[in-house]
């Protein structure tokens, strides 16, 4: 079984959800640490999305312990979130990319994410940005493979519903 | 319709991955040459190869127990053809003073262990079970080699305690004990072997047990055609047969294992 492949994947899904590299890379090396530690799994199939599991967990738990808002990041002042005006719910899974990088598409979409919930950005980003398959991303958010269809489903309808708002203005 | 919708989530897709960017992580190397990385990869991807003595324990409980009650039954009877109605005062491996000695008899037993050895070999085939078996963390191939190596030493043993019987107390030699009680096993073995190699299910049992029946009917009626008195007036012919159906025998059991080896081949080329 060769991790290493899974290290970039790991990293980016705890970068998205912290927006600080350092702690990403912590949480990353935790997480292929636990991954090896809990021996029971090893020859059951694929490994992506219980080490997304875990690093999903480690990242929860660790925005517990600190109590630190994880859109206190050092991306956090450059980034689309910075600008962003209807985020209630904390930065986790905004975008990342730097406004001077964007085109005025992508900064209307940036926009409209802001505007879905944490989760369903979170199911966004794994699912298009992440590239995993609606059941890994079930076997990941603890939902069944229809629940993440239909939540995706929403999602998407919810930004293109966003879209055409920001479209008219 | 449906290109303009296939279109739109691709540009979706495309604008989600420039909005979504990472810097390139700065430790990953590092980490992956780290002590601690190592040393939990290794104690949890490559465990320890598991001890012989271990791999045999854990392949005696799969075989079944009617294979050793099996053995039990012959060396029971065995005994119990020591007993003085069987014995013979004779020392000369005359065979004459009953109609059937006990050494006949116990020659037409022995097929029947050489069967059920046989029968528990081919087992993974009979019932379907040669992939998973393959895909399991022993190899079919090791799990056979275990197998018959557990029944085949049980066997020898077996064998071994028996012959010592002949000479003291039914009154045969050394060799004519040997024919009485190896040629019918390593006969069934290597009749039955091919026909295990060569066919599948109900059709193998049914062929093995014939042929069993058919050696252990051969043996039971050996000595009233004549055949071991034949066989004691050429003081060659006996070790001769035995070392020619060893070999045999030794030969279809090389080709049978090898064959599991090949299924392992073919299946990781159609993997």
């Amino acid at each position: 079984m060769d991790l290493e492949e899974y290290y970039d994947d790991i990293y980016r899904y705890c970068f998205f959800r912290m927006r600080d590299r350092s702690l990403a890379e912590d949480l990353t090396q935790e997480t292929f640490l636990r991954f090896l530690e809990t021996s029971a799994y090893h020859d059951r199939g694929k490994p992506l999305a219980f080490l997304y599991t875990i690093a999903r967990n480690l990242c929860i738990d660790h925005i517990r312990r600190t109590k630190a808002r994880p859109g206190s990041g050092i991306n956090c002042d450059r980034s689309i979130s910075g600008d962003a005006v209807h985020s209630t719910e904390g930065t986790v899974f905004s975008p990342t990319a730097s406004v001077s990088e964007l085109t005025d598409t992508s900064i209307v979409l940036a926009e409209a994410l802001q505007t879905l919930s944490e989760s369903d950005r979170e199911m966004i980003c794994l699912r298009y940005v992440l590239e995993l398959s609606p059941g890994e991303i079930g076997r990941v958010m603890n939902l069944s493979r229809f629940a993440v269809y239909r939540r995706l489903k929403q999602a998407l309808k919810l930004l293109e519903n966003q879209l055409r708002k920001e479209d008219f203005q | 319709m449906k290109r303009n919708h296939f279109r739109q989530k691709a540009l979706l897709t495309r604008t989600l991955r420039r909005l979504y960017t990472s810097p390139a992580p700065e430790r990953k190397e590092a980490f992956f040459q780290s002590s601690a990385y190592r040393s939990a990869a290794e104690k949890a991807l490559y465990p320890s190869r598991i001890p012989w003595a271990a791999f045999l324990q854990t392949q005696i409980h799969y075989i079944r127990k009617w294979n050793w009650s099996l053995s039990v039954c012959i060396f029971a009877a065995a005994i119990l053809l020591t007993l003085p109605p069987w014995q013979t005062a004779s020392s000369q491996g005359n065979l004459q003073e009953l109609d059937l000695s006990a050494p006949v008899i116990l020659s037409a037993c022995i097929p029947f262990l050489a069967l059920a050895t046989i029968a528990e070999a081919g087992r993974s085939a009979r019932f379907g079970m040669e992939e998973l078996e393959l895909s399991a963390r022993f190899s079919l191939h090791a799990v056979l080699c275990a197998r018959l190596g557990i029944l085949g030493a049980g066997n020898l043993l077996l064998l071994v305690v028996l012959m010592p019987l002949g000479p003291h107390f039914w009154g045969t030699d050394l060799s004519m004990t040997a024919a009485c009680i190896l040629l019918p096993y390593l006969l069934t073995c290597a009749l039955t072997l091919p026909a295990v190699r060569k066919l599948r299910g109900r059709d193998c049992t049914i062929l093995c047990a014939g042929i069993s029946a058919l050696v252990s009917a051969f043996f039971l009626t050996a000595d009233a055609t004549g055949f071991l008195d034949r066989a004691a007036d050429i003081p060659a012919l006996i070790p001769a047969a035995l070392l020619f159906f060893g070999t045999a025998a030794v030969l279809e059991l090389r080709k049978y294992i090898r064959q599991s080896e090949e299924l392992t081949w073919n299946f990781t080329l159609t993997g």
